[in-house]
């Protein structure tokens, strides 16, 4: 090779080198700061094995190279000049034998009104306040809290036969992977976190914070900064109304979710026709597009020890001359989802449509696991099964089971991705994660599934892209 | 001068094969670890109790407190303003193991949906699979 073809090329890679870190690879140096004492957390000298590429030899390293790991994803997708620094720390924290704590991040503190802040009056997590500010401003303070427990998998008594998975590589089979927790927890330290009291609508000191001026309330047209107190109480339960309003993560939507949302569409009669929120099962085929069309038909069954309703499905269906080659409506309650949709396929059920038997929404999915169950099922809400039934109490119910391909999986028709704001008995409610519609799953989902990858990044993941939106 | 040439023609190679390197570990360290665990059932396990759940969530009130009563306010010479949020305002992970030895966890951020996540219905006798989605398919935490 010429030299004048070797300096092109190695010109040429040198840009695409540049190119990759400034997509994804910039810069920014996260300081993992161990809070434990001697023996214990990070510093607990149980002599263990290496696994998935953590070579530590005792649990108290693989802790820590772990939290190391997490922060360096994170580190290399972000860019400041300013260090950023976890106040971690591996504690005994509340845990039973089937139930427990897992850990909690966080921002320590919040700044506004900063030199270089973007909007005045507006809240920062301190991290992303120093990044703007190109300065620490809180010099003598860490600015992630992170604090994870200790007992799983030291604890017989903690979560009893699970433990945390150290390694880097995501094979965590059946136990917790670490770092994909952390990778969540981490993100809300930096900043995918609305500083308001969600049940009250209120804010810290009356002012807003940079999360929830780009939460749009679809129903109103209004950003979160916007609204009263009393406003935004009301806003934060209106289940997948709430849009992230940021234009990165919009322009990012088409890369990252999938086409179609999964919907119930009722086609007549016209006085009920339209799409109504589901939830997808865990078991049976996914919903597909154009779907099941056909008439909903109340199954029935007998009213008895395994099911005191005739209307839950847990038996044999005793309508089966009806129920065959039709919709299946049948009410939660009594017995496993997969019970219920098996017995309706037994009787020839195309479709089954699962009515909750609580109110809330969005809808629920249904879990559990049956292979031989090979129709689709979803969950509606207790008002829309309460909405479907006064109608065939009237007549036919037509409906078509399947996915709007004019949306894509979590977000709206102008693909604003929804975020999680689902509105139980119980007040409460969740706006720091996407909604659980977000299709391939994301690591900001409030459930973290098992299918998540190290990703932040489009185009598998929304995260780094909606804290790019907030000014990082 | 040729030796000059060769050394430098030699470097520049070695320059080459560096940023090659580089460039392949550049790529490769951007495709992160792809691949996927599933929690597979285990082993019946019973649920937590009433009380169990008391204490779990009382010992994350602070954690997940959205209350600002009583932060304080420092104003800075440049004209910030910062709080530290003392432990309040977090989000928290919290876990269960379902009745079929599955695992779901969720990330909450008070108190009641901590709960809301670890209460079973009383009327719960079967398995509730862990909470992803496999396909187009829900997160879901009730399996009836």
């Amino acid at each position: 090779m010429k030299t004048r073809q070797l300096l092109i090329l190695s010109v040429a890679l040198l840009g695409l080198m540049f190119l990759i870190n400034q997509a994804g690879f910039a810069q920014a140096t996260i300081t993992v700061v161990n809070m434990d004492g001697p023996g214990e957390g990070f510093n607990d000298p149980t002599p263990v094995t290496p696994v998935g590429g953590n070579s530590g030899a005792t649990l108290g390293a693989q802790r820590l190279i772990a939290f190391q790991d997490a922060a360096g994803i994170w580190g290399s997708s972000l860019s400041s000049a300013v260090e950023i620094r976890i106040q971690a720390s591996f504690d005994p924290l509340p845990c039973t034998a089937t139930s427990g704590v897992l850990g909690s991040a966080g921002a320590a503190s919040i700044v506004s009104d900063f030199p270089g802040a973007t909007f005045p009056k507006t809240w920062y997590a301190v991290a992303l306040a120093n990044k703007l500010a190109g300065l620490d401003l809180l010099p003598s303070s860490n600015d992630i809290v992170a604090q994870f427990n200790s007992s799983i998998g030291t604890d017989p008594n903690c979560l009893t036969g699970f433990n945390w998975y150290y390694g880097l590589d995501n094979n965590h089979g059946t136990n917790l992977d670490l770092v994909t927790v952390l990778l969540h927890e981490f993100a809300h330290g930096l900043g995918f976190a609305s500083f308001v009291d969600e049940s009250k609508g209120t804010e810290i000191r009356n002012k807003t914070d940079i999360y929830s001026r780009q939460i749009l309330d679809t129903t109103t047209g209004q950003t979160w900064d916007k609204m009263t107190v009393h406003q935004r109480k009301l806003s934060a339960i209106r289940p997948r109304k709430l849009v992230w309003n940021g234009a990165g993560v919009t322009a990012a939507v088409p890369t990252v979710l999938a086409q179609g949302t999964p919907v119930l569409a009722v086609n007549s009669p016209a006085g009920i026709a339209g799409n109504y929120d589901v939830g997808e099962a865990s078991f049976g085929p996914a919903l597909t597009s154009p779907g099941v069309t056909g008439d909903v038909v109340q199954a029935l069954d007998a009213a008895d020890t395994t099911g005191p309703s005739t209307t839950d499905a847990c038996t044999t269906i005793t309508n089966p001359a009806v129920v065959n080659g039709k919709i299946a409506l049948v009410d939660r309650g009594s017995c496993a989802f997969t019970v219920k949709v098996k017995n309706c396929q037994d009787a020839g059920a195309l479709a089954v449509i699962v009515a909750d038997n609580v109110a809330g929404s969005p809808p629920n999915g249904l879990s559990g696991t049956d292979p031989t169950i090979t129709i689709p099922s979803v969950r509606i809400t207790l008002a829309d099964g309460n909405t479907i039934k006064g109608a065939l109490a009237g007549g036919v119910v037509n409906a078509t089971l399947g996915l709007d391909m004019s949306l894509r999986a979590g977000a709206n028709a102008a693909n604003q991705a929804l975020l999680y704001s689902p509105n139980p008995v119980a007040p409460g409610s969740s706006i720091s994660h996407w909604d659980t519609l977000e299709f391939p799953n994301q690591l900001m989902e409030p459930f973290i599934n098992g299918d998540l990858t190290h990703n932040v990044s489009p185009p598998a993941d929304l995260t780094r892209t909606l804290l790019g939106d907030e000014g990082w | 001068m040729p030796c000059h040439s060769v050394r430098r023609r030699s470097s520049l190679r070695e320059f080459v094969i560096l940023l090659t390197v580089s460039f392949v570990l550049t790529l490769s360290s951007s495709a992160w670890a792809q691949s996927t665990g599933t929690n597979a059932p285990k082993k019946q396990l019973r649920q937590p109790t009433p009380e169990e759940i008391k204490n779990l969530t009382d010992g994350m009130k602070k954690s997940l407190s959205r209350d600002a009563t009583g932060l304080v306010v420092v104003k800075h010479p440049n004209g910030a303003e910062s709080v530290n949020l003392q432990g309040r305002f977090m989000n928290l992970d919290v876990v269960k193991i379902n009745p079929d030895g599955t695992l779901s966890e969720k990330c909450v951020s008070n108190v009641d949906e901590a709960k809301r996540f670890l209460q079973i219905d009383a009327s719960s006798s079967k398995p509730d699979a862990a909470a992803k989605k496999s396909s187009h398919q829900s997160a879901v935490p009730e399996v009836k």
